[in-house]
């Protein structure tokens, strides 16, 4: 085989002009596209990024509201537990307060009761008393008797 | 002056005895007496004598009110 100079210079300018000719038609517009498809991905990304930020911001200003409704609930609840506690032991010192006031109430009746049977009572021993004596006395009291109260009198050194 | 009195008395009293006390009083008093006399049975003995307003009280019934407030107190 012999080497043809010509041919070999047709072949080279034949890639060269292929070579231009191609990187003209295919490689500018594929690698811009590619270019583009990566410009795009990257913003893509970029967006995806953005987004997962504010995902992650929203989630951590969601977990801060949560926690602070979390805090303010326990707040609410202790605080309500507080005071039920406390007017539970209002409540119960009212009532004992109560219970005091009609034991006492109830302590001074009985003594009142007590003090006026005692009294009716004795006012009863007594009218007996002197109902019975009376009719002894009557039964029993003579002039004689009459006689020595007389001189009883006669005998005192004062009257009155 | 003689002042009037009036003697209550459980028992029919004797002159004598209406004269002693009468004379007892108006010592007492320093001016005669005159008593003037009835009869109540539920005084039960004794007598009550009522003279110028005061009353001077020797009846068993007196004695046996005080018994009976003695006793209710």
């Amino acid at each position: 085989m012999k080497l043809d100079i010509i041919q070999i210079l047709a072949h080279i300018v034949n890639i060269a002009i292929l070579y231009f000719f191609l990187r003209w038609l295919l490689y500018k517009p594929i690698s811009k596209f590619i270019r583009e498809r990566e410009q795009r991905y990257e913003q893509r990304e970029e967006d995806l990024k953005a987004k997962e930020d504010e995902a992650s911001a929203l989630k951590a200003k969601y977990e801060m509201l949560t926690e602070e409704t979390r805090a303010k609930a326990d707040e609410v609840i202790t605080q309500s537990r507080v005071n039920a506690n406390k007017r539970a032991e209002e409540i119960i010192e009212e009532a004992r307060v109560q219970a005091r006031n009609m034991v006492e109430h109830a302590r001074a009746d009985i003594a009142e009761e007590r003090r006026t049977a005692q009294a009716s009572m004795a006012e009863e021993v007594a009218d007996l008393a002197v109902t019975i004596s009376s009719r002894i006395l009557e039964r029993e009291v003579n002039v004689e008797d009459n006689k020595h109260i007389i001189d009883k009198f006669l005998t005192r050194e004062r009257i009155g | 002056m003689v002042i009037d009195g009036l003697l209550i008395s459980a028992w029919d009293m004797t002159d004598e005895e209406v004269r002693r006390i009468e004379e007892k009083l108006s010592k007492q008093i320093g001016q005669d007496i005159r008593l003037r006399r009835e009869i109540d049975r539920s005084l039960i003995g004794g007598f009550i004598i009522t003279v110028k307003h005061h009353r001077y009280d020797y009846s068993i019934k007196s004695k046996l009110s005080e018994m009976r407030k003695y006793l209710v107190q």
